[in-house]
């Protein structure tokens, strides 16, 4: 009797045992011989953007209106059915724009949350430091609002960047101001990678086109500084007819109304950039008239000409009223690549959407730009205007502006290959 | 144009020896190294940014502005050392490190949640906002204030401790404070009023640089660093040091960006450093016994 159970028993175990490979294979069955690929998993799961920025410390003002127009992006796409069916979720990890901070969070975010894109980043550095990983993982990463060139020896096929950089930024001042009729220039330029490239770009497009230019002096303010005093007198002691000023953010903003006090405006003629909503709202009626600037979104004029800028600017009137649009329409702008290149691509493969988006032209904030095949960068415009006020708002804008777009403003795609060793 | 840059150093020296004499005081009489006292200025300067859009422009709610931001910046040093440096006055200096390192912490999250993260600024008022010429250099009205208020506070604390009751006090406790306790002060109490002093001129500070530059998360660190250039080169605990302290940092400021623009950012770390090899208790400090 017991040997009968125990044959009985071990019938039953071996039948166990046949069920549970026959489900493994079935599930194998399904998994791998349908053809259920990455593609499929993909239909399914929703399509994850991690957003890697400096929402703390200087770049702040920057990254936190980008994010913004983002989510403003997210939640419109999303309405209208996501990414080819997938609805699109925002991963959001503060980098303090350190590099090692931005790679760490951008490591954690690929590996522990999958995300399908990186966007992200205003430093050069923390740019670089996320591109590196990007690399690594072969994940898509789109720089913004960083305008450091990182197009060149350290770009690769998985970063882009879809706005200015310091090339379109230099020679767009370069080009601009050689139409004055100044010839004795001074350069001053907080001392950071974004503010030389810019300058160094300005003054060789300069000296291009005119021969007549003159350098009467340099200085290089440290970053932070806030009291420009000893600057301003120095400048002004070199008695130049203009100033090329690249001073962001709150050092721009302290250089330009310190320097009020001194008569600097009534001898001088200051170029200022950047000269974004960011760094000329807090000043209120205070930024000089006549000041020429540069800015990636000129208020009111893009508005005014740029149905997809009209519908944003409305879009965040709603949730602020601080005029803070360069940004905005920034982060708003690398959705609307992201979804073009989807929808060319008819998937939401990262090598796919890579594909499909070089050489893509797509309508953007700031009108039409193309991603260029090679190098990754969009050709969004620079405005270059001047200052002037008008009743309507309580703070500087832009008149007599100027649209500096196209390949004429960018290092070629032939010489970044030369950079890359190509 | 040299003596563009000597007035120019002149002016922003003024200013730090406002911001310093503050932490002079509290180290001096207190032996408390406040880290936070930079995050006070800044406080302070917000708090102006908030109070001018309540009052109209004009000489006098100008300086009501003042009055109120530098009075509620000395309140909250009352708080600080109420609740906070008093349970550590007898802790070894590590830690009171540590916990004035913590406040600054908790004041960069309260402007971050009171004011966001952008820019602010505060225009200068109306009957400053002009300019002046002496010896063919233009400089701005406003700076002339920078400098009276220097004055005023650099007359206030010499006449507070070397012409009253108080200042008597107050050296006293600098100079021996068991003994100063075992005569009847009473020392908590006066070292609330100092604390609350050195923060009141730290808010008096805050208010005063608002015109001069934009408000921003880190203008605290900025200032931090600068006064302790100061307060180290003119020596720790001294009023006169950090008036000379001040006026040494503001020149190599001002003739460093003119003579080698580059190494400007160093001078005054090489100045502190120089002074800390050959004289380590500051120019006009006393070494500790």
């Amino acid at each position: 009797m017991g040997n009968r159970r125990n044959v009985m028993n071990e019938m039953k175990r071996m039948e166990k045992e046949k069920g549970k490979w026959a489900i493994v294979f079935v599930l194998f069955f399904i998994v791998f011989g349908t053809g259920w690929s990455e593609e499929v998993w993909a239909q399914q799961k929703s399509f994850k953007i991690g957003y890697v920025a400096g929402l703390t410390g200087p770049f702040a003002p920057y990254n936190l209106p980008a994010q913004t127009g983002i989510k403003l992006a997210v939640d419109e796409m999303n309405a209208a059915g996501g990414f080819l069916g997938r609805k699109i979720e925002i991963y959001t990890r503060d980098i303090k724009e350190r590099p090692d901070v931005s790679i760490s969070e951008a490591r954690d975010l690929i590996l522990t949350q999958g995300v399908d894109v990186l966007i992200g980043t205003a430093s050069g550095s923390a740019a670089l430091a996320v591109s590196s990983v990007a690399k690594e993982y072969k994940v898509p990463f789109l720089a913004c609002p960083s305008q450091t060139f990182i197009a060149g020896k350290e770009g690769h096929r998985y970063v882009f960047q879809i706005g200015p950089s310091t090339d379109l930024d230099g020679f767009a001042i370069g080009e601009y101001v050689a139409e004055k009729p100044w010839k004795r220039y001074y350069l001053l330029g907080t001392d950071y990678v974004f503010a030389h490239e810019v300058i160094d770009n300005a003054w060789k497009r300069l000296t291009e086109k005119r021969s007549d230019i003159v350098k009467v002096g340099e200085m290089w303010p440290k970053v932070g500084e806030r009291d420009y005093t000893t600057y301003i007198t120095a400048t002004m002691s070199a008695n130049p007819e203009a100033v090329i000023a690249v001073l962001p953010a709150a050092m721009g903003i302290d250089f330009r109304r310190q320097a009020k006090g001194y008569g600097f405006y009534e001898k001088i003629h200051l170029i200022a950039a950047p000269l974004s909503s960011a760094d000329r709202v807090p000043l209120g009626r205070e930024t000089p008239e006549g000041v020429i600037g540069q800015t990636l979104y000129a208020f009111p004029y893009c508005g005014e000409h740029y149905p997809l800028a009209a519908k944003v600017e409305q879009m965040y009137n709603k949730i602020a009223n601080d005029y803070d649009y360069d940004s905005v329409i920034a982060g708003y702008n690398q959705l609307l690549f992201l979804r073009e290149a989807i929808k060319k691509a008819g998937s939401t493969e990262k090598e796919k959407i890579i594909d499909a988006a070089e050489g893509l032209e797509f309508e953007t904030t700031v009108g039409r730009i193309k991603c260029l095949k090679y190098s990754h960068r969009g050709t969004v415009p620079m405005f270059m205007g001047t200052t002037t006020y008008s009743p309507k708002y309580p703070f500087a804008i832009f008149k007599d502006v100027k649209v500096c777009q196209g390949e004429k403003f960018m290092i070629s795609e032939d010489e970044i290959r030369k950079m890359r060793g190509e | 144009m040299l003596f563009n840059q000597f007035f120019s150093g002149l002016i922003y020296g003024a200013l730090l020896f406002v911001i310093a004499s503050g932490l002079v005081l509290t180290f001096g009489a207190l032996r408390i190294l406040n880290l936070a006292h930079a995050s006070l200025y800044m406080l302070a300067a917000y708090m102006t940014y908030s109070l001018v859009h309540l009052f109209p422009e004009g000489p006098f709610y100008f300086f009501l502005v003042v009055f109120i931001a530098s009075i509620l910046t000395a309140l909250l040093g009352v708080l600080i050392e109420v609740l906070l440096l008093r349970r550590i006055y007898r802790a070894e200096e590590l830690l009171q490190l540590v916990l004035t390192f913590g406040v600054v912490w908790i004041l960069s999250d309260v402007v971050r949640g009171g004011w966001g993260v952008g820019f602010h600024a505060v225009p200068r008022p109306q009957f400053l906002s002009g300019s002046f010429t002496i010896l063919g250099y233009t400089s701005p009205m406003y700076n002339l204030l920078i400098l009276m208020a220097a004055v005023v506070v650099a007359l206030g604390l010499w006449f507070l401790l070397h012409r009253t009751d108080a200042g008597i006090v107050i050296r006293a406790m600098t100079d021996d404070p068991e003994t100063s306790s075992s005569l009847g002060i009473n020392i908590p109490m006066w070292r609330t009023m100092i604390f609350a002093l050195g923060s009141g001129l730290a808010g008096l500070s805050g208010v005063l640089a608002t015109p001069l530059a934009s408000l921003g998360l880190g203008m605290d660190a900025k200032v931090l660093n600068d006064l302790f250039i100061v307060i180290i080169i003119g020596g720790m605990g001294s009023f006169p040091g950090a008036m000379l302290g001040a006026f040494i940092l503001g020149q190599l400021n001002a003739f460093g960006v003119l003579i080698i623009p580059k190494l400007a950012l160093i001078f005054g770390f090489l100045a502190m450093a120089i002074v800390l090899l050959i004289r380590p208790w500051g120019l006009l400090g006393r070494p500790e016994e």
